[in-house]
């Protein structure tokens, strides 16, 4: 299925998705086509990458959900921007069959993120024109698989109790799912059921590249002159994401972490980055700016950087979960890392939601003289 | 001002705010001889009549479509805000906005009362979903008014649906439900679409003002640096378009932009106005340091500001001379 390269349209890549979802075996061949960084998304537009992923996600009510499909679902609900994909990630999570996976959180998540800017959406096929047979919205999707999965949502039904009462939040057909799910399961059904979500993160070594940089000011600087000497934490963004749950929250929380790093005495022995996934168009005023307004105090260990040369390089060393259209990205994942002093990354913190405590321990350990070679638990 | 003309400024702003008044009042009690005498008819013909629960004339009158339709504007105009004050009303005036059947005049006001309630976001909340329902409604409605005005706030929102119907429109798959041009616009308003060879179209074929709107979005795509530079250089375009090229390409590529203004800026065969607004950018707006410091940038200035035959941009060029770090 990944061999399906760029020319393949919206439509047909849908039908091999709709072919897949018939299959017994098919939920593993699906997954395969979940990485947003595959030669086959290069040059759609994101509206058509938002669409195929919604449709893609959804599939996996028919296949059930494979391990590796899950951390797309749950970035989907806890950051997805738009109503379709996330009432695809819905959809997709009813075919979730280990009950030991917390999902209650990333259900919430998509319910406050999308309460009072929930729409109209339909699966009936890909694409399909208005008006629709079968419509539905993200949060009557989200709602309804609290209901399918009941006491495997853990937390999540005992909220939808007190969600439900805020009848000014929520349009009548959503009040009315939750109220269908509610009867459905029963005084005394909800109840936690938290377990960890205990997920594999990517931890790669790779030598050092030629790749150049760019910083806020206008800096030249190569990427081992500020990658190595010093453990580092790096992020990835770009000031045009339109997603608020994306780049504009990380380098948001990436202030954060260098707050906290002043705080704990911290802030001369670790170096904190971003980099930008759009260096055409992020030059460094815009860099800067993006930065100063969420907060952050540049400094010497704390510069932006666009890549002014060997961004392809870069892009291998990190294997970084970002694709474009023909003017800019189409679609990417949220991911900071972690570098040890030779630049060589031991923890990773992608594509669901990431938290600055964990991170902060990560590289704490790195300080502390544990985990140069090897990842802590990042998570 | 004299106590006596704030006296007299105060009496007659009294005078005009009592004449207002009674007129309000006159128009109520009008208003509810009119719902008193729909209500009337409307409970002969057996039907149910909204607002008849409170005996609020307002959505009597505005949900009898037997009235004149000049009636029924009327009431939204004069009472937008308190038809929205409750959800019945909305899903009312919902109602009225996609019913193809009404009046047309009638349903493109009560549109754009939705529009101001929506904005009341935290009282809409349970109405938006349904609201963007009916502006999906209008997008392929007879009336153009209104499928302009909902194609207009879809977009705005970079709504997935309209964004696929104007695409599928542009590309001959179907029908187009605004002008080309606005279409090509409103798809701009996005700029995570892959809009530049619409916006390529739009400069090539469109009017003086499209032109201008096609290169201020074409600042949104590394690859028109080109395009724009072509623009702002082209002496045959018009002063407005390659002013506002010269922008985007300042936005897009400021390095690039300085060293096209500062050409233009010194050309004495180029546009005055053009070459007026390079040297304000340069003195204004990018790395004025590195300006000043280009020497035979500043020696050919300093020719500039000495030319009579083009004064206002001498005046710019001393301007510039006088505060730079050696004047």
């Amino acid at each position: 299925v990944t061999t399906l390269e760029r020319p393949t349209s919206g439509t047909d890549v849908a039908a091999r998705i709709d072919a897949l979802r018939q299959r017994p075996e098919g939920a593993d061949e699906l997954a395969a086509l979940l990485p947003e960084n595959l030669p086959l998304y290069e040059g759609r537009s994101a509206a058509e990458m938002g669409r195929l992923r919604g449709y893609l996600l959804a599939a996996f009510a028919d296949t059930g959900l494979p391990d590796a499909a899950l951390p797309y679902v749950i970035e989907s609900l806890e950051s997805g921007h738009i109503a379709y994909e996330v009432a695809g990630a819905a959809i997709g999570l009813r075919g979730l069959d280990t009950p030991s996976v917390e999902v209650a959180v990333p259900l919430l998540r998509a319910i406050d993120n999308f309460t009072g800017s929930d729409a109209t959406v339909s699966f009936e096929t890909y694409n399909p024109a208005w008006p629709y047979t079968q419509p539905t919205t993200a949060l009557t999707e989200v709602v309804r698989t609290i209901g399918h999965l009941g006491a495997r949502a853990g937390a999540a039904l005992a909220e939808l109790e007190r969600l439900a009462q805020q009848r000014e939040q929520f349009s009548a057909p959503v009040l009315k799912e939750m109220r269908r799910v509610l009867d459905e399961a029963g005084p005394g059904s909800s109840h936690a059921c938290c377990a960890d979500l205990a997920l594999p993160e990517p931890v790669q070594d790779h030598p050092a590249t030629a790749t150049r940089l760019e910083d806020q000011d206008g800096r030249p600087e190569r990427f081992e002159d500020f990658f190595c000497g010093k453990p580092s934490i790096v992020a990835f963004f770009y000031t045009r994401c339109d997603n608020p749950y994306k780049c504009s929250l990380t380098i948001t929380k990436l202030a954060a972490l260098e707050a906290s790093l002043e705080e704990r005495g911290l802030a001369g022995a670790l170096r904190v980055a971003a980099i930008t996934y759009d260096p055409e168009f992020d030059l460094p005023h815009r860099l800067r700016r993006y930065g100063t307004d969420r907060g952050m105090r540049f400094g010497e260990d704390t510069r932006f950087f666009r890549v002014t040369a060997g961004f392809q390089e870069l892009r291998r060393r990190f294997d970084l979960g970002v694709n474009y259209g023909t003017s800019t990205v189409n679609r990417h994942q949220s991911e900071v890392y972690v570098l040890n002093r030779e630049g060589d990354i031991v923890a990773s913190f992608t594509r669901m939601r990431w938290e600055i405590e964990p991170v902060l321990r990560a590289a704490g350990n790195l300080l502390a003289g544990n985990g140069t070679t090897t990842a802590p638990a990042p998570r | 001002v004299s106590d006596q003309a704030a006296e007299d400024l105060a009496e007659q702003l009294q005078r005009q705010v009592g004449e207002a008044r009674t007129a309000h009042a006159q128009y109520l009690a009008e208003l509810a001889a009119t719902a008193a005498a729909s209500r009337a008819a409307r409970s002969s013909r057996g039907e149910r009549v909204l607002g008849d629960e409170d005996e609020d004339p307002a959505m009597t009158v505005l949900t009898d479509t037997s009235l004149p339709e000049e009636t029924r504007v009327e009431v939204l105009r004069r009472l937008a805000s308190s038809l929205s004050r409750r959800d019945e009303f909305i899903e009312a005036l919902l109602a009225i906005v996609r019913d193809r059947s009404d009046s047309a005049a009638v349903r493109e006001v009560a549109l754009r009362v939705l529009g101001s309630a929506a904005f009341q976001v935290d009282r809409f909340v349970p109405h938006q979903q349904a609201y963007e329902d009916a502006l999906h409604d209008l997008v392929a409605d007879p009336v153009p008014a209104l499928r302009e005005a909902a194609v207009g706030i879809l977009a705005q929102r970079h709504d997935p649906v309209v964004q696929e119907t104007l695409l599928r429109g542009l590309r001959g798959e179907g029908p187009l439900p605004v002008e080309r041009e606005r279409a090509i616009l409103l798809l701009a308003e996005d700029d995570h679409l892959d809009n530049l060879p619409w916006l390529q179209e739009l400069y090539g074929s469109g009017s003086e003002d499209a032109r201008e709107q096609a290169v201020r979005f074409m600042g949104s795509y590394p690859a028109a640096r080109t395009t724009l530079e072509g623009v702002l250089r082209d002496k045959r375009e018009s002063t407005g378009v390659r002013q506002q090229s010269g922008a985007a390409l300042r936005y897009l590529a400021p390095d690039r932009f300085e060293a096209v203004a500062k050409e233009i800026s010194t050309d004495t065969s180029d546009d005055p106005a053009v070459r007026t607004a390079s040297l304000r950018a340069l003195q204004h707006l990018g790395n004025t340091a590195r300006v000043y410091a280009d020497t035979d940038f500043v020696a050919r200035v300093r020719d500039v500001s000495s030319d009579e035959s083009a004064p206002q941009v001498a005046e710019v060029a001393r301007e510039l001379l006088e505060q730079g770090p050696n004047p």
